[in-house]
């Protein structure tokens, strides 16, 4: 099945960040192969919260708060895309996002640090609202008394990450790109003229590799001289069953899915999931929600769901090169929903180009002595 | 209110959970027992605890099985065991701890042991028109007839296989009217498939003859009785109103405003499932189990499953190995010795023995046809929480889904209130379909907490975080979601 | 559909789209409306399908159904109460916030 050079790139790894790389490689004629893992891996995909956002990105690194403001701004476009494609609405909204503070103290460190990335940003443009109660409560109906307020950003959005990755596969599909499921790639090997993939199912030849293998990519990058050091940071999301549309905008914490039912859902930073048990995960997420919306008490919880955030020590992607094999690149980064434009329609083409451009030059890595001794 | 730290608790309060605490009382240990019923007896013996009111007709049609329910009902109210009925036990977060909820909120208890009694549901047979209403199952109408005597007022037909569907037939003959068919999906194939199997059956030989005077009777009553019928498809605009089928290539319908449909019961595995124990594929009975030992035993530490949940084998068995698992929870608290536990299980195995003894050949022969595992018919609906059609899993299998997961992900079958209790087998046959695998290598989506409603509300008041151990979950082994 | 084989003692009155229903107090919700014709239970909150019990023990959540106020409600799993209000439940889009 597989013999000399079977594409001209392959990309490791079938989520939000490997799949949309590859569409964008394929969209532009080239030959890519996709090489996925099982159906029981460790996919930080499935366990996403949907959010295309902007607000709060990028405190002291302006690149990853303009990289994450491009993205969002190429979204729409990028959605319609898929749509005309796949014939799949990925349902993504742009009406802006909100920040809900649950304290006082809370409410000032998001302000102190929109400040900042505001400061950051030079001569660009970087809007957003500190609201009180009353204002933040009009734009989030039954909102709860004990909520002093939070921040609102117009570049805010969101966007059904189920639904984006299967669009992303249909179009891969759709351009000719090949998916190859339960494919677990154990080793490569730079070659003369090229890449040799020891896979589960045999070797596999390309002229470019594209790592972009969530956790695994940790393994994967020394073998070609990169350093892609990622560990697994774990948060917990609640989903409810439908209700009647109630939350028109997306939040940090709680946002309405297209279908009805609210994902609710509390970053890392907030809580120290590592040593928490699932019953008081669950219980403070849910304590959280209450507290915020409290007409979400009567909804039924579904089912909670892990998600997997694929962090580097900075929180900022790598996208990198190789220095001692030119042609294999590794792309990670914990925010593949709001980036998926972005590497669809900007980063396939700096994988395509000869050498990464300067845009990409922040995220090499290099920070982390990524090119490996 | 449960606040100290009990010996065993166990979910479920049919046969097996029932006898599984009269074990544990009887050698001394102290005991729980979670329900979400109002009443003790499970669903096969529903409402047993009062049969003594029913009229004498209703009595004999419920038979002697049935009404022996309530004897074990009065056993295990008086055997010390601390009964919570109408409480749900949607989680086991940790060893040793049960997240249960009722009427006044969400609660941790604490045990040393957990025995999973929680039954079985009968097989989901997504058939095109299988969600119209007045298309139930089988066990529906036995349920109607238990907890309320309910029976049919207007024709209705039968359909599908297994020991359950005669006798439903027979009951509702005798309580109301005859069906107006029994449509019976075995054949000739089946029955030298489970020939087998026979010697065993033979041993067996007065289930045997139940099966076949039951048929008899329904065929004095005129009940036509149709065998190795396919294609069965019901339609209807607000309910069922007409069925269709084939038989030997020649196509038959019939109008009907009820249908019932059976074909089997499949263990309800699901906390066992979130409690980490090891799921096996069975093949001779088409589902999935825990993997357990002799005593209920499973891969998870300090967790049991006993009765129909750890496998299909009926009320009689589901007692024994109820037992089975209280002698081996009181041994490995320390109240008897491996050898007392093993003396007295002696009586038990060779009674469990026997009792197992005729399940190959019903599995056999009663074997849910490709057709009603399968939906051949793109249509026909297979995740009935979220309306996704068999259509869409093929395509999302020949899209490089190879497994349920992401099936799911992709189609949203599975993501319903049900949690994909309905749909997980079809789900498996179709990925299996596509990709040439068989459906236990497919597997089945990964099951996570709440396995049983519970609102924001109540997990946001959980009580009794503080008395846990505070271990680490282990919620992302083997997979991220 | 379905008929009582023997009288029982219909104690409370609950009310089922607007219309009193006489009922035994802590019987079985579904079998009560089964019992009183009432189908469907729910018009689907996807395809707008009409909906009603399958399994009645609690596993397949098609008998949800509106009980006082409160949408997806098992009705196998819920208990006859004096003065309960039941509706037949629409698609949720279609629902009140």
């Amino acid at each position: 099945m597989m013999n000399s050079r079977d594409a001209a790139y392959v990309v490791i790894g079938g989520g939000l960040v490997g799949t949309a790389l590859g569409y964008g490689l394929a969209r532009l004629g080239h030959s890519v192969i996709l090489l996925d893992e099982g159906d029981r891996a460790l996919r930080a995909s499935r366990g996403n919260f949907g959010l295309v956002w902007v607000q709060g990105k990028g405190l002291h690194k302006p690149e990853y708060a303009a990289l994450s403001r491009r993205s969002a701004d190429l979204w729409p476009g990028f959605a319609a895309e898929l749509k005309e494609v796949t014939g799949i609405d990925v349902g993504h909204e742009r009406r802006g996002g909100a920040m809900i503070a649950s304290s006082e103290a809370e409410l000032e460190g998001f302000v102190t640090m929109l400040e900042q990335i505001r400061s950051e940003a030079g001569d660009t443009p970087y809007d957003y609202e500190v609201l009180d109660h009353r204002g933040l409560e009009k734009l989030v109906p039954g909102l709860g008394p004990q909520i002093p307020g939070g921040t609102f950003s117009p570049y805010d959005g969101h966007v059904d990450p189920l639904c984006t990755l299967r669009a992303l596969h249909d179009g891969f599909s759709v351009r000719h790109g090949k998916y190859v499921p339960n494919c677990a790639v154990t080793a490569i090997h730079p070659g003369e003229s090229g890449f040799r993939l020891e896979t589960a199912k045999g070797p596999v030849m390309a002229d470019r590799v594209v790592i972009a293998a969530g956790l695994a990519s940790a393994d994967l990058a020394p073998m070609v001289g990169l350093n892609a050091p990622v560990r697994p940071v774990h948060g917990q999301l609640l989903i409810t069953e439908r209700a009647p549309r109630r939350l028109e905008i997306p939040t940090n914490i709680i946002r309405q899915v297209q279908n009805g039912g609210f994902q609710i859902g509390l970053s890392h930073e907030d809580l120290g999931f590592t040593t928490e048990t699932r019953a008081a995960l669950m219980r403070d997420i849910a304590c959280n929600a209450v507290r915020a919306l409290p007409y979400l008490g009567d909804l039924r919880v579904l089912r909670t769901w892990g998600a997997l955030r694929i962090m580097t020590p900075d929180g900022f992607p790598i996208y990198a090169e190789s220095a001692r094999h030119p042609g294999v690149y590794v792309m990670t980064c914990h925010s593949g929903v709001t980036l998926a434009a972005a590497h669809a329609l900007e980063a396939a083409t700096w994988i395509a180009a000869d050498g990464l451009p300067d845009e990409a030059r922040p995220f090499s890595g290099e920070r982390f002595d990524v090119q490996a001794a | 209110m449960i606040d100290d730290v009990v010996d065993l608790a166990i979910v479920g309060a049919g046969p097996a959970g029932m006898a599984a605490a009269v074990t544990a009382c009887e050698l001394g240990l102290s005991v729980a027992v979670f329900d979400e019923q109002a009443a003790p007896g499970g669903q096969i013996y529903r409402n047993a605890e009062n049969a003594s009111n029913a009229s004498r007709s209703l009595r004999q049609a419920l038979g002697p099985d049935y009404l022996s329910g309530a004897d074990q009902i009065r056993a295990f109210r008086a055997c010390g065991a601390r009964y919570h009925p109408r409480t749900r036990v949607w989680d086991v977060p940790e060893e040793g701890a049960l997240a249960i909820v009722d009427d006044n909120g969400a609660r941790l208890v604490r045990t040393k042991r957990i025995l999973v009694a929680s039954g079985a549901m009968e097989r989901p047979v997504p058939l095109p028109g299988w969600t119209l209403p007045g298309v139930m199952g089988v066990g529906a109408a036995q349920t109607l007839l238990k907890i309320e005597g309910l029976v049919p007022d207007e024709p209705y037909i039968i359909a599908g296989g297994g020991p359950l569907t005669l006798l439903t037939a027979v009951q509702l003959t005798r309580l109301a009217r005859p069906p107006k068919a029994l449509l019976l999906t075995e054949r000739v194939n089946d029955y030298l498939h489970a020939v087998g199997y026979l010697p065993d059956a033979l041993r067996s030989f007065p289930l045997l003859t139940k099966g076949l005077k039951w048929l008899r009777e329904l065929k004095r009553c005129g009940v036509p009785v149709v065998r190795g019928i396919e294609d069965l498809r019901a339609e209807g605009e607000a309910r069922v109103e007409r069925i269709h089928w084939r038989r030997g290539g020649q196509p038959a319908s019939m109008d009907t405003g009820l249908l019932l449909l059976h074909h089997g019961v499949t263990p309800a595995f699901e906390l066992a499932a979130v409690a980490g124990c090891e799921t096996v594929w069975d093949a001779e009975q088409a589902a999935w189990l825990p993997k357990a030992d002799r005593w209920g035993a499973t891969t998870s530490g300090g967790v049991a499953v006993a009765g129909d949940a750890g496998g299909i084998a009926g009320a009689a068995a589901a007692a024994l190995t109820g037992s089975l698992s209280g002698l081996d929870a009181a041994c490995a608290l320390g109240r008897i010795d491996r050898t007392e536990r093993d003396r007295r299980a002696i009586p038990l195995e060779s009674r469990l023995v026997r009792e197992r003894r005729i399940r190959p050949f019903l599995d056999a022969l009663y074997r849910p046809p490709l057709d009603w595992r399968r939906p051949p018919d793109d249509d026909t609906i297979v995740c009935r929480c979220e309306s996704v059609i068999a259509g869409e899993i093929r395509a999302a299998a020949r899209l490089g889904c190879t497994g349920p997961n992401q099936i799911k992900s992709f189609t949203r079958c599975g993501m319903g209130p049900c949690q994909g209790r309905m749909c997980a087998f079809a789900v498996a046959e179709l990925i299996a379909e596509q990709t040439h695998a068989d459906p236990g290598q497919v597997g089945h989506h990964r099951i996570r907490p709440p396995v049983k409603p519970v609102t924001v509300a109540e997990l946001a008041s959980l009580a009794g975080i503080e008395r846990l151990a505070g271990r680490r979950s282990g919620l992302l082994k083997g997979g991220g979601t | 559909m379905f008929k009582r084989l023997e009288t029982v003692s219909q104690d409370v009155v609950i009310i089922v789209n607007g219309a009193p229903v006489p009922a035994r107090k802590g019987a079985n919700l579904a079998a009560t409306l089964l019992e009183n014709g009432v189908m469907p239970f729910r018009f689907h909150d996807i395809s707008a399908q009409p909906r009603a019990p399958y399994c009645m023990i609690g596993k397949c959540f098609d008998c949800l159904i509106l009980v006082d106020g409160r949408s997806n409600t098992q009705g196998c799993m819920t208990a006859v109460r004096d003065g309960m209000r039941v509706d037949t439940q629409r698609p949720c889009k279609d629902r009140e916030a």
